[in-house]
């Protein structure tokens, strides 16, 4: 274990030997991505969440090295998940995003790029098989 | 991990704050302080996560201004109103505070932003010593 950072009964690890990959989960439907950020950190992801395309937009330019985004299509704001997807393509293009919607059009979403689609509802099988089968992709 | 009292496992803490960087910094601070954190960018939220079975929170934490069509002395209101065994704590400038007061007097700011992670989970640790002392109260 590396060195840590002890302060007010709070000890934080500044060093670990295996850090998981970082994935965030973009959905404005709290319960919904409450439930996704809970199945991924069970799995042993380490998760950071978003409402909105805005907010991922936002997350991204603070330059955490994130390994994977998952998004939901249909979001309120300016962008939506497929702008999302067109806008992570095109600024981190070795990120990977996965897409999930009820209603998806395939189509569309492999034109603006998405690297795999989960249908809604999902179990928890699908999305980490569907997430890790990506990240291996990646790291292949 | 420190000495400081530990959460039980199954009830979580739920951070409410529309602010993107401030919510991620505030939550990765208190899962790495042993916490379960739920995180919510609205009041309204909030509410659906304290409505929903799936979930147990012992605290809310909420910044003012709060992002929602209520506001977050409102929500502290309908949190006592309705989950009285959950403590709530707002972080906000006291400006905010004083605009608000007079219509929800007795919930105002504990905790001042730009949050200070250390004081937070002081306040934690306090709210969930509260908690535990009402709900052996009965």
């Amino acid at each position: 274990m590396g060195a840590s950072l002890k302060t007010n009964g709070c000890e934080i690890s500044e060093m670990s030997e295996a850090v998981p990959p970082l994935v965030m989960v973009v959905d404005d439907e709290v319960l919904i991505r409450l439930v996704a950020v809970d199945m991924l950190r069970d799995a042993g992801f380490r998760v950071v969440e978003a409402c909105s395309a805005e907010e991922a937009i936002t997350l991204l330019a603070t330059d955490a090295p994130y390994d994977l985004i998952f998004t939901d299509v249909n979001m309120p704001g300016s962008v939506d998940g497929i702008g999302l997807v067109a806008y992570v393509k095109q600024r981190y293009p070795v990120v990977p995003v996965v897409v999930t919607s009820g209603g998806i059009a395939i189509n569309e979403l492999s034109e603006a790029g998405a690297d795999a689609i989960i249908p809604k509802p999902y179990s928890e099988i699908a999305l980490t098989r569907t997430i890790g089968r990506v990240l291996d992709k990646r790291g292949g | 991990m420190g000495e400081g009292p530990r959460p039980p496992a199954e009830e979580a803490l739920l951070l409410v704050d529309g602010e993107v960087i401030a919510r991620h910094i505030l939550v990765e601070y208190l899962q790495h302080c042993g916490y379960s954190v739920i995180a919510a960018t609205s009041t309204e939220e909030a509410q659906t996560v304290l409505k929903a079975s799936e979930f147990t929170v012992s605290a809310v934490l909420c910044a003012l201004p709060a992002v929602g069509s209520q506001g977050g002395f409102a929500l502290a209101r309908w949190v006592r109103d309705n989950h009285p065994t959950v403590e709530i704590a707002l972080a906000g400038t006291l400006d905010a505070a004083a605009e608000a007061a007079a219509e929800f007097c007795d919930h105002g700011p504990r905790l001042s932003r730009p949050c200070d992670p250390t004081a937070v989970v002081e306040r934690v640790h306090l709210m969930r010593e509260r908690r535990r002392q009402n709900l052996a109260k009965g």
